[in-house]
């Protein structure tokens, strides 16, 4: 099975092919700044070395959020109208499910892991997940907040815990003497985009041509004029 | 030729089917006013959050309308200059995968000459060149000599706020929404335009600029002048005679400057030449001088995909094409001239 496999969601935009458990061609970028520039041509280029048309595509997989506004709806809009074009079936994944899911496979016993990518001015991305026999469970929201917020919130008991993610070293003053800091961020790593084309390859279809239609990055962060003016429009 | 044009340089989301570059086939546009309402003005952030949401939408809506699929299209022309950046890109992007998956080309364009456009999409060749062209909107207030499409002079700009931004400030200080100006031409028309003497700023400096930040001032000033004296705001007239006082400004110096060129024609485009005040001021003084004054349908003042399907068929005609690393830029020089009106 082949999946397009787009991440736009970081400073590192990525973009490979998966081919048979593998990705066989990539193309990596630093600065999101240019993810309208590059996206397209990457996409392009990653094809052309793999020798395949769009059309011998099976899947686009995407990661959806959060994380870098712009690049995030850059390559929303561009996955979308891809997949309608060509008919093909999306597959999206949230950031923090993506990266628990790494973490997950790289060996990490911890039987909780939060998320916690950076979100600038104090705050992470977060979500707090459960593990048992080797399954994950989700059991907070999707979490804009600071360090402080977010372990208030937290379930009693909790003191086998990993956090991981470009965020975790905003826990450095608040951790518990039995968590673990992983300041990883794998998205550089190519077999990270494997893993995203590895649970695209293992999915039902996600969504059908209405939801891809309508499809969009996940935020979790309001705007600020939604804060300000206290109204959710978005 | 079929080209699909994409505008997402401000908060409409609109696509349209032009066929060779004069004939709407289709033009969707999707409004975000209810969006922005509460917040009284636009927030970027807003606006490209839904035009992700909504861009592909309209383009499925576009070529629905217009009795085609993607495959029947021959080239893709999209807004990529001029507008808010998070808005650009949106569009761009879809417009790129477009061009990509569909192996046509992609033709960027520059939204203000859009706006330029939409005159001939609606008049073709009863427009002549050269002409003065007043291109008004939320975002800019140009004046413009037309020598041709892609060959521009600048005559004239704001030097401080656009005429548009002008309207929804008075608006949003009368309690009145978003957007301010059909609401103010509305009101308008019920008014008295002489029972505040408003100044006309600039109307007789010997250049081609407006400045609109100082009547915005002085109606502010007047109103807070009668709320302090507890006396029942004459709204209508308020509206009625601030508007007259930007519609005295753009139409006498655009007079002028036509005069000034030894031009007989002039074209107003852009949102603010919907105002159904100003098209009659336009036509009054426009007989008198024996001038003659072209504006679009109303839809077609407005942001609109058709006016970018339009120009990006010409500009294809002219043998432009964009390479699959278009950028967009919020502010980008206009024409072969490079016009800069920033």
């Amino acid at each position: 099975m082949k999946i397009l496999c787009i991440d736009t969601s970081t400073r590192h935009n990525w973009i490979g092919l998966y081919n048979d458990g593998k990705i066989s061609d990539s193309v990596g970028y630093e600065d999101r700044q240019s993810c309208l520039i590059n996206l397209i041509p990457s996409i392009k280029t990653v094809l052309d070395n793999a020798q395949i048309a769009l059309s011998g595509v099976d899947a686009i997989a995407t990661v959806i959020g959060p994380g870098a506004w712009s690049s995030l709806r850059i390559g929303a809009a561009t996955v979308k109208q891809l997949c309608l074009v060509k008919r093909l079936p999306l597959f999206s994944i949230s950031n923090n499910d993506l990266l628990a899911e790494w973490s997950l496979q790289s060996g990490f016993t911890q039987q909780h892991i939060l998320t916690a990518m950076d979100a600038q001015s104090g705050k992470v991305y977060a979500a707090l997940y459960s593990f048992n026999d080797g399954q994950k469970t989700r059991i907070s929201d999707y979490l804009w907040a600071a360090p402080d917020q977010i372990i208030e919130i937290f379930p009693s008991g909790i003191d086998d815990l990993l956090i991981v993610g470009d965020g975790a070293y905003r826990f450095e003053n608040a951790v518990h003497p039995n968590w673990q800091l992983n300041y990883d961020m794998p998205q550089q790593d190519s077999r990270y985009l494997e893993l995203l084309g590895k649970l695209a390859e293992n999915a039902q279809p996600v969504y059908n041509r209405d939801e891809i239609l309508l499809f969009k990055p996940l935020y979790i962060q309001p705007s600020s004029a939604e804060v300000e003016f206290k109204v959710s429009v978005t | 030729m079929l080209i699909l044009g994409i505008e997402t340089s401000c908060d409409d989301t609109s696509a349209a089917v032009v066929e060779d570059g004069l004939y709407i086939r289709s033009n969707v546009i999707s409004s975000q006013i209810k969006e922005h309402a509460p917040f009284g003005g636009i927030v970027p952030e807003i606006a490209a959050r839904k035009h992700v949401e909504s861009i592909s939408v309209i383009i499925e809506d576009a070529l629905a309308e217009a009795g085609i699929g993607y495959e029947d299209l021959d080239a893709v022309g999209v807004t990529a200059r001029h507008g808010l950046l998070r808005s650009i890109v949106v569009g761009a992007a879809a417009a790129k995968s477009l061009a990509y998956s569909l192996d046509i080309p992609l033709i960027g364009v520059h939204h203000i000459e859009g706006h330029i456009y939409s005159n001939l999409i609606e008049h073709g060749d009863k427009l002549q060149f050269p002409h003065i062209c007043l291109t008004i909107s939320g975002g800019h207030t140009l004046l413009l000599l037309v020598h041709a499409i892609n060959r521009y002079e600048l005559i004239g700009r704001t030097l401080d706020d656009a005429a548009g931004e002008v309207f929804d400030k008075i608006s949003k200080f009368l309690d009145l929404g978003f957007p301010g100006g059909p609401v103010i031409d509305k009101l308008a028309a019920e008014g008295n335009p002489k029972v505040f003497d408003f100044p006309r700023p600039m109307l007789n400096s010997d250049n081609s600029d407006f400045s609109f930040s100082g009547l915005k001032t002085a109606v502010i000033k007047e109103i807070e002048k009668l709320r302090r004296a507890g006396v029942d705001i004459p709204i209508a007239d308020v509206a009625a005679s601030f508007q007259q006082a930007v519609i005295d400004v753009l139409v006498t110096k655009t007079c002028r400057a036509a005069k000034a060129h030894g031009l007989s024609t002039i074209s107003v485009c852009g949102g603010v030449a919907a105002n159904k005040g100003l098209r009659k001021a336009f036509e009054e003084r426009a007989t008198k001088e024996g001038l003659s004054v072209f504006y679009p349908h109303i839809a077609l003042c407005t942001d609109n995909g058709a006016m970018i399907a339009g120009l990006a068929y010409y500009k294809f005609q002219d043998g432009m094409q964009s390479d699959l690393r278009l950028d967009a830029q919020a502010n980008a020089p206009l024409g072969a001239l490079k016009v800069q009106y920033k």
